[in-house]
């Protein structure tokens, strides 16, 4: 990927988060450094529901008890979720797996929300003033380890429209998107460089990972990936 | 959406009383903290040979360079303030701690104290709540200066083993802490108050001078004979050495260092040092121990007034009191905890 589109993404990723805290009036100079996305994703009135045995089907069927779709799809899937993302024009809703680990479900959340504000918000804005009706899927599927980045990639599911089709970028360069999106959003930069700077001298590799981790309320696999993407760890001088 | 420290009242939690420990109601065996360690009994004497070792004459000479100067100790004073019941039904339980930990170094025979932490924690089992509503209360606790701790144990009908649960989860914070405190200088010989595997990461097993003092007894290593010879000890006498393979290999020996009690061990002390250390510097010369041994039999704690006395010595119970007056008490604390989350 070159580090043109790659700077393209950051300042895309960083416009959407902005915006995340603007919409939900929250403000950035907080004495927490726990991102409040559950706030974030409210402020957008996008649903947070948690199911056990999430799968596509057992996402439409909650919708369909919910008044939010009329009639189930034929094609629900059954494959075990992490995450799933359902958009209209009026309503959205963000699922994730109820038995996940609370990191993963947070991260899950954060993946979710970033298709939601990269890929289809822009088209679901643009449906709404053509008032045409658009309707938006995005599954991801529970990987086999904890660690969130590496997740199985999703696949989003279009809707009947296929010209929006041409809108959005390939498959694999979506769930890139939206895991950079979720790292960005959960592992702000400058908190974690600040954390990093204040903690560094105190602990060594593992425990430094895990208190940071902890004090953003991700996982540690999450937080070690995040620390080496910028050359903090393996920390120096440290040879136990 | 407004959660924060409602939380505790959204899920019904009420105040909790301190109490007493209850047993188990499900056998899980929470306790298993050493199961792993196996022990080689002849790494010091042959069977036919385990006798008591009087270490009261083997005084090191005064230039001794291992003789402990740098001494570690954490705290973890806490409890269960409130419980809540999830959706599904568990008791879930909420605990309130301040953590900590200290070192005291001997500067020309004075202990001042060279390194302090403290924490004000909260955990709790987080898996049966929605994500939104914790991170929310977490979000409000990192306001009011508490770190949150998530426990990421099973949720279980037995309400005592989720209290543990919550327990053990301060309990590695502040083990944590301690790793601070042995990081901030772990290469003048230090004595840590507990076993050396909770503190790995922070040392140099093949090289640093770090001795484990291990006064609570949750496994005993020791053959029916070993046993005896425990029971038998007198003040200032050790048990030979053995070896204990986990994640991290020691050696081993019991010291008495007092006679008095009112059990038949107690007075009696475990310490450890790491056997990579042990091989690699000391090369596995013995009198190492006995030094080791006669020192902290002269640091035993003679005080009476001390209820772990018999079981203590004198620069850990400074530490330990040094450590203490930097922490609130504790029933303010928990006063201020109900008052910020309505309970």
């Amino acid at each position: 990927m070159s580090a043109s589109v790659d700077k393209a993404l950051h300042a895309s990723i960083r416009a959407c988060i902005d915006e995340l805290y603007q919409n939900a009036e929250i403000e950035v100079a907080r004495t927490s450094y726990i991102t409040p996305l559950g706030e974030q994703i409210g402020s957008f009135n996008l649903v947070i529901k948690e199911l056990s045995g999430l799968s596509q089907s057992r996402a439409i069927e909650y919708l369909v008890s919910q008044g939010a779709l009329l009639e189930a799809p034929m094609l629900a899937g059954e494959d075990e979720l992490a995450g799933f993302l359902y958009a209209n024009t009026a309503y959205g809703c963000i699922f994730v797996e109820a038995e996940d680990l609370l990191v993963r479900r947070r991260f899950s959340a954060a993946h979710e929300l970033g298709h939601y504000m990269l890929h289809f918000r822009p088209l679901l804005i643009a449906a709404q003033r053509a008032q045409q009706y658009l309707e938006l899927t995005e599954v991801l599927y529970r990987g086999r380890t904890d660690d969130p980045l590496e997740m199985e990639s999703g696949q989003v599911v279009r809707s009947k429209q296929q010209m929006v089709e041409r809108e959005l970028p390939p498959v694999g360069r979506m769930e890139y998107e939206a895991n950079q999106f979720a790292t960005e959003l959960l592992m702000p930069a400058e908190v974690v460089r600040d954390l990093f700077a204040r903690t560094m001298l105190r602990f060594n590799d593992n425990d430094l990972v895990s208190y940071l981790a902890t004090e953003m309320l991700v996982s540690q696999e999450a937080m070690r990936l995040r620390l080496k993407n910028f050359d903090l760890l393996p920390l120096p001088e440290q040879h136990f | 959406m407004t959660i924060g420290l409602a939380f505790l009242k959204n899920n019904g939690a009420q105040r909790m009383r301190n109490y007493t420990p209850q047993p188990f109601l499900l056998d899980d065996g929470i306790l298993d903290v050493e199961a792993d360690e196996e022990p080689d009994l002849w790494y010091e004497r042959k069977r036919e040979q385990w006798n008591a070792i009087n270490t009261l004459d083997s005084s090191p000479p005064a230039d001794w360079s291992w003789r402990p100067l740098r001494f570690i100790d954490g705290k973890d004073s806490g409890r269960t303030v409130a419980w809540l019941q999830a959706r599904t039904g568990y008791p879930l339980p909420v605990r309130l701690a301040e953590i900590g930990a200290a070192g005291m170094s001997d500067q020309g025979k004075q202990l001042r104290r060279d390194f302090e932490t403290i924490e004000r924690v909260v955990s709790l089992i987080v898996k049966p709540f929605p994500w939104d509503e914790v991170e929310s209360f977490a979000i409000a606790l990192q306001e009011k200066g508490y770190h949150f701790l998530p426990c990421l144990a099973e949720p279980s009908f037995s309400f005592e083993k989720m209290r543990r649960a919550t327990a053990n989860r301060t309990k590695e914070a502040m083990d944590q802490l301690e790793r601070q405190a042995l990081m901030h200088n772990s290469t003048i010989p230090t004595l840590v108050d507990g076993r050396l595997e909770p503190r790995m990461g922070a040392f140099n097993q093949q090289c640093d001078p770090i001795v484990g003092l291990i006064k609570t007894h949750y496994r005993t290593y020791l053959h029916p004979a070993g046993l005896k010879l425990l029971c038998e000890l007198c003040p200032g006498e050790r048990t030979p050495a053995f070896s204990l393979e986990s994640k991290l290999r020691v050696i081993s020996w019991y010291l008495r260092l007092d006679g008095q009690g009112e059990m038949p061990d107690w007075g009696v002390v475990r310490m450890e040092v790491s056997r990579g250390f042990f091989e690699n510097v000391v090369q596995r010369d013995f009198s190492y121990v006995d030094y080791l041994s006669h020192i902290v039999y002269t640091y035993r704690c003679l005080g009476t007034s001390y209820s772990r006395a018999p079981v203590s010595i004198y620069p850990i119970q400074r530490v330990e009191e040094s450590l203490g007056a930097l922490f609130s008490p504790i029933d303010t604390l928990v006063q201020r905890f109900y008052r910020y989350t309505n309970l």
